[in-house]
């Protein structure tokens, strides 16, 4: 598997942008940035897959962009949580938690006996 | 991290709203791109790769950009679209506020402008409602347009609604192309016992396949099989939803239970749902029809065929069809099936309803004038909001001039147009509704219709309609004219100058007129109506019509098997109902006038017959009791009526009419001669007795028809109409009339009915036309005072400042009143010769439903202008009568 696809399960892209986002606006380069530090290289998100979803989020309301001047003097894009996006963002990571949980304590619960047989 | 931007000058939105255009979005988004790309790069080159393999590396990362790019764009096209919707809607619930806050502060308007379009709407509904069932429901049949009626056409009577015998139907049947089948109904009156009271009904009977061609399904049960039908069948009964409703008390365990029809047991099998009338509202129940067609005579033609058209055959085609097959029959059997001379076809509404083409017109006319009441309360609300449109000058003004655009201060006021409309359709609706219910049960049974007159789904989408386009009526103009006024004129408006609002009052002076024309062309049509009623109520019908009570017996075969228990019962009877107080005669009629029952026969002078069988004269033939001229009050002009001399045995006597009578003999006495009548192969030869005064037979204004009256001696029949000659009012004897009968024979249904509910019955077109007509003009006359009234009042108040300089400068106060009423007088004249030509051409229009009037009537025209010039004093003395009375002083003052 190439390290990339391996990335993100699937509905969690929305959650760690706007988790991103939850500091201050950022503009795309930046949140690519940000997602690969903080995973310490585990999140790997395609950039086409970032910029997809933030036009996509943008679409939904939960975040909103206005032209900025990045660090080093450049028109940038930046990106910013809207109060719906945040809404999103707490419901999303606590449902997220919740089925992390659930999924953890499937793996952690001891193995049936039968499954010796196969 | 998030530190760098706070601070940064000049963020701003990405767009600002809706003005992106597609290549805008893909600049943006591309600036956007290019610049994560950048930033990769110098990253790269700064880790040591050079400028142009960083570059490729950096777009190698990135993953699809040309997928990403068009991706991106078109959601940031999506979120615009999107967003100016959320706008328009803002922007409607924003208008919509302003709206309810504008009308709440102005109820009076509100009220005023609620309530007449209310009362039009619901004028229109109603009238909608009423027309509804008759021409618009669906018949609850299954593809209904592929069904129709065929008839022959009579050249005799010129009649196309000529009948078949089930032999000739069997013979269409195989030959034609057109029909997938062909089925055949006929009706009649039969006697119901062994249920509680016996009762005359009417029903229809079918032949086995007729439900099929149909297609209806039953309420509850079954409907007549096929098989059920001819010799081998069954006598099966289905129920009309009302009569099990009111004489079963709807219980469904009615199926399978025998009811007796004419003594024959029938089990019942089914109910049909309400909206099943086949072929029109009185028939209570169907059952098949048992002959065996190859057993019957070919001339026995009392059958309604109906077929259902095969895919892509028109009843055109299917007419060419049919007359093909009649063609070869005729050719076969000269004497039955050549005696008609074509064949026609009818979608099933038209050939069921005997009254289509005079209903037809009676409705034209009558949304005609409701849909004038629309339009004079839309002239009157428009007249209304101009008003009150020329007062908010300064608010649209001061709007404008805080930035509003024109088209959305026109939105504005046209949503307030919308929600006054709305809130007049909904009391239009509600009043409608009330309306319905108690129109409905007025509504005669008598011509066929889909179900009851009710406010159904179809109506509420009318009045929806007919609600939605009022406001483009009323709302539009106004909304316009408050908008054009440029903005430092209304600014610098004072509140009581004239200024914009003289534009303003002109229109509406336009618009009374506009009424006052449309007033004067809807009260001419009702006075016309009104006049036709009153001469249908004066027509002389040739009878007494008032003071006769009918009452019409069938004898069933079981209990009077032959015609001596038959004439002894009409005899006991006749006794029985003479010795009732106030009687003055008793006769008898197989038929009566105007009741749409008819026997023909053609005549001829013994020695003069026409050449050909169809040239034969045809008359209505009667066969009556020698007491039944004078119980109605027909005159006897010569000879004398029947007597104890014609008896069965004795040659044929007839009695014929006065037109009859000068039609063959001129001058010369009729008495004693001979006539030979009935059908021209086989004529019965017979000598005239007597001549009597002429009838309206077929309808009120039928006269100077022939008729041939035999004996009842000599062609005795089992069902009869008494006709009762009562010295008072019918009305008070009919209870006696039933008691006297049942005293004879408790098992035999009778129904007794005055005369003139048949008289009534006739004359309903005016009744209703009139009726109607006449509440719609007074609503018309209504609403044009209001509108003369408003107008005038209104001009009133905005020349107070002039009329008060003039009584100051000595006009006196009969001077005053004399300019103000001339102003509303003239109004009047200008929009009363208007309509008074579309009245004159509307009249025209109208002939066919007229009677005993021209569409010109001078009488109608002179009360209409009479009418109206009282119209026009009555609306504008009180402001005249209040602008004499301005105080010079009090205009000074105010200044």
């Amino acid at each position: 598997m190439a390290p990339r696809e391996r990335g993100l399960f699937p509905g969690t892209v929305d959650l760690v942008i706007l988790h991103a986002l939850e500091n201050g606006p950022q503009h795309g380069f930046s949140i690519s940035r940000h997602l690969r530090a903080q995973s310490e290289g585990v999140i790997e998100l395609q950039d086409a897959a970032l910029y997809q979803a933030l036009h996509r989020i943008e679409r939904h309301g939960w975040i909103e962009a206005e032209w900025g001047v990045s660090e080093n003097n450049r028109r940038a894009k930046f990106y910013s949580l809207t109060r719906s996006g945040r809404k999103r963002l707490a419901s999303e990571a606590v449902e997220w938690r919740r089925y992390a949980d659930a999924v953890l304590k499937v793996l952690d619960a001891a193995q049936p006996a039968e499954s010796g047989k196969a | 991290m998030s530190g760098f931007w706070t601070g940064v000058p000049g963020l701003r939105r990405v767009f600002r709203r809706g003005v992106a255009t597609p290549e805008d979005a893909r600049r943006v988004v591309d600036e956007e791109l290019a610049l994560h790309l950048e930033l990769r790069r110098e990253e790269l080159e700064a880790s040591g790769m050079d400028g142009e393999e960083a570059r490729e590396e950096a777009a190698r990362e990135f993953g699809d950009l040309d997928f990403t790019r068009d991706y991106c764009s078109e959601q940031v096209m999506m979120r615009q679209r999107e967003a100016t919707q959320i706008m328009r809607f803002e922007e409607m619930l924003q208008d919509f506020a302003y709206a309810v806050r504008s009308l709440r502060k102005n109820l009076s308007y509100t009220a005023v402008v609620v309530v007449t379009l209310g009362v039009g709407i619901a004028a229109t509904t109603l009238i909608f409602s009423v027309i509804n069932p008759y021409f618009f429901r669906e018949l609850p049949y299954a593809n209904a347009d592929q069904i129709v009626q065929i008839g022959l056409h009579d050249p005799v009577n010129d009649w196309d609604g000529g009948r078949f015998s089930l032999p000739m139907i069997q013979d269409y049947r195989e030959r034609t192309r057109a029909f997938e089948e062909i089925a055949a109904y006929y009706y009649a009156p039969v006697n119901l016992t062994g249920d509680g009271q016996a009762r005359q009904i009417t029903l229809s009977r079918f032949t086995g396949n007729m439900f099929r061609v149909l297609g209806s399904a039953p309420l509850i049960g079954r409907t007549i099989a096929e098989e059920e039908g001819g010799p081998a069948g069954a006598d099966v009964a289905v129920l009309s939803q009302g009569f099990w409703e009111s004489r079963y008390g709807a219980d469904p365990s009615v199926l399978g239970t025998s009811i007796i029809l004419d003594g024959v047991p029938h089990t019942v099998i089914g109910v049909m749902p309400a909206e099943f009338t086949f072929p029109f509202n009185e028939v209570r129940m169907w059952v098949p029809i048992r002959t065996d067609p190859a057993a019957q005579d070919r001339g026995f033609d009392a059958y309604l065929p109906v077929g259902r058209l095969r895919d892509g055959w028109t009843p055109e085609r299917a007419r060419q069809d049919l007359g093909q097959i009649h063609a070869q029959l005729a050719s076969v059997y000269p004497d039955i099936d050549g005696k008609f001379d074509s064949v026609n076809v009818k979608e099933l509404r038209e050939a069921l309803n005997f009254a289509y083409d005079i209903l037809r017109v009676s409705f034209g006319i009558l949304l005609a004038a409701v849909l004038l009441v629309l339009l004079m309360a839309c002239v009157n609300v428009t007249s209304l909001t101009l008003a009150r449109a020329s007062t908010r000058g300064r608010e649209v003004a001061l709007r404008a001039a805080l930035g509003a655009r024109r088209d959305r201060l026109v939105r504005q006021f046209f949503t307030e147009s919308v929600l006054l409309a709305v809130m007049g359709g909904a009391l239009g609706v509600v009043l409608a509704f009330g309306f319905a219910q108690l129109v409905a049960p007025v509504i005669p049974e008598g011509l066929f219709r889909v179900g009851e007159v009710s406010v159904d789904l179809r109506v509420l989408a009318f009045a929806a309609i007919v609600t939605l386009t009022t406001p483009i009526a009323f709302g539009l103009v106004p909304a316009m004219a408050a908008t054009k006024g440029n903005l430092q004129g209304a600014l610098r408006e004072t509140a009581g100058g004239g200024g914009g609002g003289r534009r303003g009052s002109q229109g509406r002076r336009v618009l009374v007129a506009l009424e006052v024309a449309m007033a004067v062309l809807l009260i001419s049509g009702t006075g016309l109506m009104l006049r036709s009623f009153a001469a249908s109520q004066r027509i002389d019908l040739g009878f007494e019509a008032d003071h006769v009570l009918t009452v019409s017996v069938t004898l069933p075969e079981t209990s009077y098997p032959d015609g001596d228990m038959q004439a002894a019962f009409f005899l006991q009877a006749e006794e029985a109902l003479a010795r009732l107080p106030g009687v003055s005669a008793v006769g008898a009629a197989l038929w009566l006038p105007l009741n749409h029952a008819t026997s023909t026969a053609q005549f001829a002078r013994p020695g003069a017959e026409p050449p050909t069988a169809a040239q034969w004269p045809a008359a209505v033939r009667n066969i009556v009791t020698a007491d039944y001229f004078e119980s109605m009050g027909i005159p006897l002009v010569s000879g004398r009526v029947f007597d104890d001399s014609d008896g069965p045995d004795d040659p044929r006597v007839i009695v014929v009419g006065r037109a009859l009578a000068e039609r063959m003999w001129g001058g010369a006495t009729p008495v004693g001669q001979t006539l030979l009548v009935g059908s021209p192969e086989d004529p019965t030869s017979a000598t005239v007795v007597g001549v009597v005064g002429d009838v309206a037979h077929e309808d009120l204004t039928d006269r100077g028809g022939s008729y041939v009256y035999f004996s009842v001696t000599q062609q005795p029949a089992r069902f009869r109409y008494f006709t009762v000659g009562v010295a008072g009012k019918p009305e008070s004897q009919i209870q006696a009339a039933r008691e006297a009968l049942a005293g004879i024979d408790a098992n035999l249904p009778t129904v007794v009915r005055p005369m003139r509910d048949f008289v009534g019955e006739n004359a309903l077109p005016w009744t209703i036309g009139s009726g109607f007509l006449g509440v719609f003009g007074l609503i018309a006359l209504l609403l044009a005072s209001l509108g003369i009234y408003g107008v005038i009042s209104y001009s009133v108040a905005q020349r107070k400042r002039e009329i008060g300089i003039r009584i100051a400068m000595g006009a006196s106060q009969s001077e005053i009143r004399g300019v103000i009423m001339g102003e509303g007088l003239r109004l009047t004249a200008i929009g009363a010769v208007v309509g008074l030509v579309l009245a004159i051409g509307a009249g025209q229009l109208m002939t066919s439903v007229l009677f005993g009037v021209s569409g010109f009537d001078l009488v109608t025209l002179g009360v209409v202008i009479l009418v109206f010039i009282g119209v026009a004093f009555a609306s504008s003395l009180s402001p005249a009568l209040k602008a004499s009375r301005v105080s010079p002083l009090s205009i000074l003052r105010a200044d």
